[in-house]
């Protein structure tokens, strides 16, 4: 197994959050199929992408933690972000 | 080395998941993610272009004809053809669309009268499937092709669900020294867009996962339905198999309230008449829903003789048709009002990001390793001399 390091509950928690957030939403949405429910639903769901991607785009230049100690290259796969794509 | 041997493996086997599952699938995916976002409003542009009947307003609490009328108005605007069965609006309660063919066996067509159900009277109306938005949905439905269209479009999202579970998992290795969230804007481009594309990618996650997961269980559709039909349809009318079709049939308004009192609490949704791909030949099968939201989305047959006009059977349909039908709205998210549809499209953006960067990301890596090639190629000799030193 891959080592967990520090600060891995930041990378997990928010995502977590999210994932619930939507899932709840849309669900919720489902079940009740009133306008006010579905308001509600579409805030939820509106306000996990905003925030998301709003932390990205707040994201200021120099904060650059990755420079440093950006994801640990993984042993053996030749490039730290190949995952990526 | 060897501690880290099997991570490394494991590494290397979701990476390359994820990568072939999302290059194999996204060319079809970008079409889904294209063509459904129109589709998400699909009521509000078939209205504005004028491919949805205009219902004249009249006084609430105008009273509804009988359904036996409604079919001979159905069977009166389209001679020669035969009634398959009558299906109810739940969106639009004051009309029912008649679906008519050639034969009763004939495979439901786009063959449909909607009646206005307070006058009988025959609504016009541009056929079903017909126009920009019907084009479109035939396109994201089965591209054409029919059901090999349609199960091939299936196994799409099955790779974009594996794409997305291979991506969860190394989410993980890949951000765990960032804060949730980060976007190294003072990187290189792939590095950036890499931020960008795991960043949306865990924001839409659950979005994604039952959108993907809906829209596989749906092109299974024909498939559930015909298994239903040799199954638990073929069960309940096993009794009438030699029986001959009935020369006159029962009201259709019986049948229906016939249901409806066997089942309180329910509305009709479809009847599908005697001699269909949906019934027997001795039999209406009239398909009653709930009035929750959840139930409501649950249909359950009951088969009325044809000719007596009794009930003969009622069951709720089996685990796999209901998860069908759960399934499907949320899929198309047209369940909710015109926020969650805005909603909708702005995930559905969002995941067109997630596919456009992590195509640009495999491009810009390929190239990457290609200059890297090319560059170790051309100093081999001096870089191994200088390693020597």
């Amino acid at each position: 197994m891959m080592r967990p390091a520090r600060g891995t509950h930041r990378i997990w928690t928010a995502p977590i959050l999210v994932a619930f957030a939507m899932l709840a939403g849309l669900v919720g949405a489902l079940l009740t199929e009133n306008a006010l429910m579905d308001g509600l639903a579409a805030l939820i769901l509106f306000g996990a992408l905003a925030w998301s991607v709003g932390l990205g785009l707040r994201s200021p230049r120099t904060r650059d933690r990755g420079l440093r100690g950006g994801p640990r290259p993984v042993p053996g796969t030749g490039s730290q972000h190949r995952a990526g794509g | 080395m060897t501690a880290n041997a099997p991570s490394v493996r494991a590494f290397r086997i979701w990476s390359a998941v994820h990568t072939w599952t999302s290059l194999a699938s996204m060319i079809f995916l970008l079409m889904l993610c294209l063509t459904g976002l129109p589709l998400v409003f699909h009521h509000e542009l078939d209205h504005m272009l004028g491919y949805e009947a205009e219902v004249p307003e009249m006084p609430a609490g105008t009273p509804y004809v009988a359904l036996d009328r409604v079919v001979e108005a159905a069977r009166t605007t389209k001679p020669g053809e035969v009634v398959q069965f009558v299906s109810f609006d739940k969106d639009e309660p004051r009309t029912v669309l008649v679906g008519m063919a050639r034969t009763l066996q004939a495979v439901p067509s786009d063959s449909f009268v909607r009646i206005d159900l307070r006058t009988a009277a025959s609504l016009a109306e541009a056929p079903l499937g017909t126009g920009p938005v019907g084009f479109l949905l035939k396109l994201h439905t089965d591209m054409f092709l029919g059901l090999p269209g349609k199960l091939f479009l299936g196994a799409m999202g099955l790779l974009f669900v594996a794409a997305i579970v291979s991506g969860l998992v190394l989410y993980g290795p890949f951000m765990r020294k960032l804060d949730f969230g980060t976007v190294r804007r003072g990187r290189s481009t792939r590095i950036k867009w890499l931020d960008w594309h795991n960043l949306v990618g865990a924001a839409t996650l659950a979005w994604a996962l039952v959108v993907g997961a809906t829209g596989a269980i749906n092109t299974w559709a024909d498939l559930m339905l015909a298994l239903w039909q040799g199954g638990q349809l073929a069960e309940m009318t096993a009794p009438y198999r030699d029986v001959p079709r009935p020369i006159e049939l029962a009201s259709v308004d019986a049948a229906v309230a016939t249901a409806q009192a066997a089942a309180p609490g329910t509305t009709p949704r479809l009847v599908a008449f005697p001699g269909t791909a949906f019934s027997s030949n001795n039999h209406y099968a009239v398909f009653v829903a709930g009035d929750t939201p959840l139930t409501a989305r649950l249909l359950k047959p009951a088969l009325i003789d044809a000719a007596t006009g009794a009930l003969t059977d009622m069951r709720a349909m089996p685990w796999y048709v209901q998860a069908l039908l759960l399934s499907q709205p949320l899929h198309f998210g047209d369940y909710g009002g015109l926020p969650l549809k805005i909603v909708w499209a702005l995930l559905d953006g969002a995941t067109i990001v997630v596919l456009g960067s992590g195509l640009y990301l495999w491009l810009a890596r390929k190239r990457s390793s290609v200059e890297r090639s090319a560059a170790f190629e051309g100093g081999g000799r001096h870089a191994s001399a200088g390693s020597a030193r």
